[in-house]
């Protein structure tokens, strides 16, 4: 099987050699990148086109773009992206010839209005992949958002998205888990970013240029995940407006360009970037203030607080152009997060502290030497951590005051050391290939009253090669197969992944897409579905006992062009998955090695969407329809019963979604934003009755400790449809000759109640119950500005 | 050791409670709109039959019935017993007198109103509750599975047993001095008679014959914990454990859960229990048998009887197991049909050891 595998690649690889040298003998080309000419940001999707002739090119997220097999010959070389003034560059072809020609497009003087910068039409031409959307910052940044732009709250408005609820920004993409999600950030892989009850968005918006997001069917060079892919870039850095130091030396290594920040009511930021000397820098800092905020509130009660909260994040780029051919971009993000809770009383106290955080370091070294390769290696460091320290203080007349002290220590580090080599070997084929080897540390600390209680330390490796090639079958018809290769070192053997995503062009502005694939998952989190927040995940290494997760995704669209930055697409996905990794409610506290047990699912819908991101009114209106079942033998009997909850739909069961986000310009200085999400209700599983037990950590020798809910059968109850309802006003201001925008926000305008859950309180006759709602109407303010 | 458990008990409540009080609204519903979910379901028997695998005659079957959620007779907010007090209870619905502290700093409903309410000490307490969940109506016997003899009869006393029950009408007190101990009998099956010996490792049979049929369960015992005492010394009967050093016991390779109570002595009528709870075994030796601890430094220093009670292996996975109570591993427990009763047919073999923890 091997080698038939083995045999098979050679071939194709012999076959496209062949390939692209009869290409060279006869024909030219061209390549380079094209830029943003007020701000050196690369442009993507810009569109590239041999004028008179069907030849040309979309550049990629870099600007970078490649044409070849050219005829030799005179041609006018136009580079066009909507926004910019379209840039008219003649060349000449000879055979063999490789010509590298980099321009800055400047913006259009005049826009016209409700025209933004779009590479949409070239990406509907040029993309392959199901299920990818792109969202551009200013998408981001202009749908309503509870304190500030939240990339998630944005992506979790998308067809095939969802949130567990308002308090939580980890995403659901078609039923499957927040941690089946490969979320990278500027290629680096960030475990868990998400910030505490669902309030604060994950990565500063303003730091980031834009999101790649694919909810299914992604191409080899992703891995490690079985749901999706967000990849999210930073920007580079604005290095053309260098503005304080043009006179002096300083300014021919370091200068600033702008400044840009942002007030609101609960936390502050600050973005600076500029030129260096062949490069650029950003750096983009942000706090919040609930802590400080909940102090003054004590502080004016003369009164000490009962906890707070708050987090502080980072991003850094540092991009140096050695040579027309080789850049290198040093890259980081930290963000940490910090929750303290602190009660005391005459005989005694509780306190408890929490933090949690992500650290990400890169250095990339992208090497351009030619048209044909592109290779991008980078090595980087990524670390999720967190920290619990929990104390007791007891006042005790026989014994007097002692302490207990327990601290839990659990940390994800991830050396990863990869290269991705794109080959365009001739106009219908563009291979994609690269190599991972990623080790990782788990290690887990607990001491408890100062004595060591558990130390774990556990550092699997993966390795993963992958090959694709992006094959132009003809002028209607696109394919790209590939294949992963990947090795865990806790299990035996090596993991196939074959991939295909296929592109017909039934009419100009109708495409077919077809995408499948096989995914394999080594880490995961042992969180429960049931738990309504998390603030930490617990990542773990598939064991050694148990098969990797597994899923295979189906999946067939259509996308309707519909104008200049207006599309519409349908699409069905059908996504089994082989294994399903779950807590083991009957495990034997001794062993370890039934800690998970395995379970099997299937998730399949259907997703609509029109997106509009060009006119005066923009934004999305999408539905799904999507339906998710699970079915795991809890009790290890080697028996799927349905009545004992074993086969069941998993809570991001939600049948129907209805999601609308709207943005209109009122005049020229003020922007309307509207959202609009309705929803089936999440499953729960219902009360039927109550009792006493001594469950739990209830007392032996007190068998009525605990009066407990009888649940019925798992998840056969509905909690009530979401509604939900946001809307945003911005004006943009000039105080002191300060450019500023002024914003306002209602989240939850219509203040539906969303129930979140159902307490029962059993102690009453009958038993009584409250809902617990998510957020209600909430309003918030800010104020941006920019220097 | 479960992955979940290392964290879940300490973050978990805390941070979800604040946030959800800030941050959420809460509304109450009527049952009523729960109907369709509960309306078919019906009181059942519950059953705790326990053996004392180390002294037979301290056994137990516990025969309890469920409540329905729309019961309006157990909880009805009065005192039934009449032992309300209005000097001492009268602390309104949250159970606390008001005070400085942070939580509770004001009245509440019925705080002071010199009658009482629900949530009031002595209203709706367990000893108007817990007497009328019992069913007294059983006949219940125990036989050697092996043999077909008898071992154990079994018969109702309305108090078969008791438990400590704590509370406080102060704010959060953390300490003893603020928490009211009462003792509180229920009722239950005890031995009136023993035959024969029990052995570890037999399997013995409850049965127990109701109105609607017998329920069966077996149940197999394991041998008691044994306590690690040479690296402690031991003044005549009583090991002097440090407090930066942990206290072990082995178990046999088929016990993988054991019960720990801590009970504190502060004088011969003066004994409080400190804990009680279920523990996973941590390690191996290369006997095979499993290791228990606990660290010592959580405990203050003075005088404790530790009981390691050594559960047999469905009654194990009843007190440590997360599946629902009416699985069918984890209740062995069945009726005529062979349908689940909720519960469990069990074994215990405690083992008792002195500890004196040193300033």
């Amino acid at each position: 099987m091997c080698h038939h595998k083995s045999r098979a690649l050679l071939l194709t690889l012999a076959l496209l050699g062949s390939h692209l040298a009869l290409n060279a003998q006869t024909s030219g080309r061209i390549s380079g990148f094209v830029k943003d000419a007020d701000t050196g940001e690369p442009l993507s999707f810009a569109n590239l086109v041999l004028e008179g002739t069907n030849l040309g090119a979309a550049s990629s997220t870099d600007g970078f773009y490649v044409i070849v097999g050219i005829p030799p010959g005179e041609y006018n070389l136009k580079m066009m992206m909507i926004g910019y003034l379209t840039e008219e560059v003649p060349v000449s072809i000879t055979p063999g010839v490789d010509l590298r020609i980099d321009r800055e497009l400047p913006h259009e003087v005049i826009l016209t209005e409700g025209v933004v910068v779009s590479g949409e039409r070239t990406r509907f031409e040029e993309g392959v992949e199901v299920s990818r959307i792109n969202l551009s910052l200013r998408e981001i940044k202009d749908a309503p958002a509870l304190a500030e732009a939240d990339l998630f709250r944005t992506l979790q408005m998308l067809p095939g998205v969802q949130a567990s609820n308002d308090f939580s920004s980890a995403m659901v993409v078609r039923g499957g888990s927040p941690d089946e999600n490969l979320i990278l950030l500027d290629g680096i892989e960030v475990y868990n970013p998400f910030h505490l009850g669902g309030i604060f968005s994950t990565f500063n918006a303003d730091a980031l240029a834009n999101a790649e997001f694919i909810a299914g069917g992604f191409p080899g060079q992703y891995g490690n995940r079985i749901s999706s892919v967000l990849e999210i870039t930073a920007r580079e850095g604005d290095s053309k407006g260098g503005r304080f130091f043009k006179d002096s030396a300083i300014g021919n290594y370091w200068n600033v360009s702008q400044m840009q920040g942002e007030v609101s009511v609960l936390s502050s930021k600050l973005l600076a970037e500029g030129p260096i000397k062949n490069g650029s820098w950003m750096l983009a800092w942000r706090r919040t203030y609930y802590d400080q905020i909940i102090n003054a509130y004590y502080a004016f009660k003369d009164d000490e607080p009962a906890g707070g909260y708050y987090f502080r994040d980072l991003h850094g780029k540092l991009i140096y152009n050695l040579s027309p051919t080789d850049r290198l971009v040093l890259a980081t993000y930290a963000g940490r997060d910090f929750a303290t809770f602190e009660i005391g009383e005459d005989d005694g106290s509780i306190y408890l502290d929490l933090d949690w955080g992500n650290r990400t370091t890169s250095l990339q070294w992208r090497h351009v030497p030619n048209s044909k390769f592109v290779s991008l290696m980078s090595i980087a460091n990524t670390r999720y951590d967190w920290a619990l320290d929990l104390g007791f203080t007891l006042i005790d007349s026989a014994s007097g005051e002692t302490g207990i002290e327990i601290t839990q220590a659990v940390a994800l580090s991830d050396w990863t050391i990869k290269e991705k080599l794109d080959w365009f070997i001739s106009k219908d084929h563009t291979v994609t290939t690269g190599f991972e080897l990623k080790t990782l540390g788990i290690d887990v600390d607990m001491v408890v009253g100062g004595v060591s209680f558990l130390s774990r330390e556990q550092n699997p490796y993966i390795t993963s090669l992958y090959i694709q090639d992006r094959w132009q079958v003809s002028p209607l018809l696109s394919i790209q197969p590939g294949m992963r290769l990947s090795k865990f070192q806790l299990h035996d053997g090596l993991y196939y992944e074959p991939r295909l995503g296929l592109k017909y062009l039934i009419t100009e502005n109708l495409a077919f897409k077809l995408g499948w694939g096989i995914y394999k998952q080594f880490l995961f989190t042992n969180t429960s579905e049931d738990d309504i927040l998390n603030f930490v995940d617990f990542w773990l290494p598939v064991p050694k006992e148990n098969k990797a997760q597994s899923a295979q995704h189906y999946i067939a669209g259509l996308e309707q062009w519909l104008g200049e930055g207006f599309y519409a697409s349908i699409e069905a996905y059908y996504k089994p998955y082989d294994v399903m990794l779950d807590t083991n409610p009957a495990n034997d506290p001794a062993i370890e090695e039934d800690d998970f047990i395995e379970g099997t699912g299937q998730a399949y819908g259907i997703e609509f969407l029109v997106k509009r991101t060009t006119g005066k009114l923009t934004g999305w209106l999408g539905y799904t329809y999507a339906r998710l079942t699970k079915e795991i033998d809890f009790n290890s009997d080697g028996k799927i019963v349905k009545e004992d909850g074993e086969a069941y739909h998993p809570k991001y069961d939600q049948p129907h979604t209805l999601n609308l986000v709207l943005s209109y310009p009122l005049g020229k200085r003020n922007q309307l934003g509207f959202t609009m999400s309705v929803s089936s209700g999440q499953p729960y599983t219902p009360v039927w009755g109550k009792t006493y037990t001594q469950s739990g950590f209830g007392s032996y020798t007190q068998p009525y400790a605990n009066l407990v809910t009888l649940p019925g059968t798992r998840n056969s109850a509905r909690i009530p449809l979401y509604f939900r309802s946001d809307i945003s006003f911005s004006r943009e201001i000039h105080p002191f000759g300060i450019d500023g925008r002024l914003k306002f926000q209602i989240i939850n305008f219509t203040n539906h109640f969303n129930v979140l859950l159902y307490s029962w309180d059993h102690d009453k006759s009958p038993s009584e119950v409250t809902a617990i709602s998510m957020f209600p109407i909430l309003p918030t303010f800010g104020l941006e500005f920019k220097l | 050791m479960s992955h979940r458990s290392m964290h879940d008990p300490y973050t978990y409540p805390i941070l979800v409670a604040v946030i959800l009080l800030s941050a959420g609204c809460q509304k109450d519903i009527s049952i009523t709109a729960f109907a369709d979910d509960y309306s078919a379901y019906k009181a059942e028997l519950r059953i705790e039959a326990i053996l004392n695998a180390v002294e037979p005659m301290q056994s137990i079957v516990r025969v309890d019935r469920t409540i329905l959620v729309t019961d309006t007779s157990l909880f009805n907010g009065r005192d039934d017993d009449g032992d309300w007090d209005p000097l001492t209870d009268d602390t309104g619905e949250d159970g606390v007198f008001a005070s400085e502290g942070t939580f509770g700093s004001e009245k509440d409903d019925g705080e002071g109103n010199g009658v009482p309410d629900p949530g009031e000490p002595h209203v709706d307490e367990y000893d108007e509750i817990i007497s009328q969940l019992h069913d007294s109506t059983l006949t219940i016997q125990m036989y050697d599975v092996a043999t077909g003899e008898l071992r154990i009869d079994f018969a109702y006393e309305a108090q078969a047993d008791s438990f400590e029950y704590f509370y406080a009408t102060s704010n959060i007190a953390f300490g003893g001095d603020d928490l009211i101990t009462e003792l509180v009998y229920y009722g239950g099956y005890r031995p009136t008679a023993v035959y024969g010996t029990i052995e570890y490792y037999q399997k013995y049979e409850f049965r127990m014959a109701t109105t609607e049929g017998l329920i069966t369960g077996v149940t197999t015992p394991l041998p008691p914990a044994a306590y690690q005492v040479a690296e402690h010394a031991m003044v005549v009967d009583t090991l002097i454990v440090d407090r930066a050093s942990r206290f072990q016991w082995l178990t046999d390779p088929d016990a993988t859960v054991t019960w720990v109570t801590v009970q504190r002595i502060f004088g011969p009528d003066s004994v409080v229990t400190v804990t009680s709870h279920p523990a996973g075994a941590l390690g191996q030796t290369d006997d095979g048998d499993w290791i228990g601890n606990e660290i010592i430094g959580i405990f203050f220093p003075g005088l404790y009887r530790w009981t390691v009670a050594v559960p047999s292996r469905a009654y194990g996975a009843y007190i440590y197991s997360e599946l629902p109570m009416r699985d069918e591993q984890l209740s062995n427990l069945r009726d005529e049909n062979d349908r689940v009763v909720l519960g469990v047919a069990g074994s215990t073999s405690p083992a008792v050891q002195y500890v004196r923890i040193p300033e």
